[in-house]
């Protein structure tokens, strides 16, 4: 039997902000990450009749919206995105000032992980997802998950180290 | 605060449980946290305004009304109906020459007796419709003749010519 719009809203639609997060996460650009979350919504929505006999919906539509924007981001950079081993630039006195939000300023340090790595950080930490339901996600191990969970939050621990040092240096040389 | 050190360094390792992370992003949402771990704040703080991000609004479209499928059921009732009827004219009507003449036994009954032969029958049933349609003929005529009568009989239409040549008498004599 096929999904009517209560059906979908109660079951498709309760994990959108998921969703969206995942694809800000992935494309890192607000503008792009809408345009896939309607696409994926639209195409979920025509194909609603086989929704049904998913198992695990929440599992199957966040690996969609993944692999849908990942799609994306290989049209737009065919060579791939920031490599893996990138390190966190040094900010300037200007960013300095401009941000004073130092939360912004993580969450930029994330988008600077590699992509699995970042979705990996995300949906552990800011979705508070299991690691089971993470590797059924990334469809890799859970020891993968978890050496890539590592792996990003030590890079963050560096990065969140090499900022405040930036930052002390910045401090002393103006003051 | 030393069990705070071990879950954080844990933590960066990717070995915490889900309750010491539990812990962790509880300790670092209270205002006690202490000088030494002020730096890993922003870390939980970020964590937890991602979470509020929402999603935009994502309307339904409109279900359009989709015909059902005939269901197969129904096309074999439809099928076996139309059998049935082909099979019941067949029986009915057998296949007629092209004089129309039965090709097997000839046999009808006229007046009680058996004819057999298909041109003394035609040419019978001939004489009976020549007679049939003199006597609708003749039988017609009386009713044609009666609407001409009626016609000259029309009240109104007297009326109406009594009335012109009253008028014309009047305008005369004045």
């Amino acid at each position: 039997m096929c999904m009517n719009a209560q059906q979908f809203q109660h079951q498709i639609l309760c994990y959108s902000d998921k969703l969206y997060r995942m694809a800000r996460s992935v494309l890192k650009d607000e503008s792009l990450s809408q345009d896939a979350y309607q696409e994926l919504m639209m195409r979920l929505w025509e194909k609603r009749g086989q929704l049904e006999i998913i198992e695990n919906q929440q599992a199957f539509v966040l690996t969609s919206m993944r692999n849908l924007c990942i799609d994306w981001l290989r049209k737009q950079q065919p060579n791939g995105e920031i490599p893996a081993n990138a390190t966190y630039p040094a900010p300037g006195p200007h960013q300095l000032t401009e941000e004073a939000d130092t939360v912004n300023t993580i969450s930029r340090m994330i988008d600077l992980l590699p992509e699995m790595q970042r979705t990996i950080v995300r949906m552990k930490d800011v979705e508070e997802m299991e690691v089971k339901e993470i590797a059924e996600i990334m469809s890799i191990t859970e020891n993968a998950v978890t050496v890539n969970l590592s792996r990003a939050r030590k890079k963050l621990r560096e990065m969140i180290l090499t900022h405040q040092q930036q930052e002390k240096l910045l401090y002393e040389q103006h003051r | 605060m030393n069990n705070i050190d071990n879950i954080l360094n844990n933590y960066f390792e990717g070995k915490t449980l889900p309750e010491e992370e539990s812990r962790l992003k509880e300790y670092f949402r209270s205002s006690t946290v202490l000088p030494q771990h002020e730096i890993y704040k922003p870390l939980f703080i970020a964590f937890d305004k991602e979470k509020q991000i929402a999603a935009p609004v994502f309307e339904i479209p409109a279900e359009k009304n989709r015909k059902k499928p005939f269901p197969i059921w129904k096309l074999w009732i439809a099928a076996a109906s139309i059998a049935a009827v082909t099979l019941l004219v067949v029986t009915l009507f057998p296949h007629k020459n092209k004089v129309g003449i039965p090709s097997g036994d000839y046999l009808v009954f006229i007046n009680g007796n058996e004819v057999t032969n298909p041109q003394k029958a035609q040419q019978y049933a001939d004489k009976m419709f020549m007679q049939a349609d003199e006597i609708i003929r003749t039988s017609y005529k009386p009713i044609v003749e009666a609407n001409v009568i009626q016609t000259e009989m029309d009240a109104d239409r007297i009326f109406d010519d009594l009335s012109q040549k009253i008028n014309y008498i009047e305008s005369v004599k004045q």
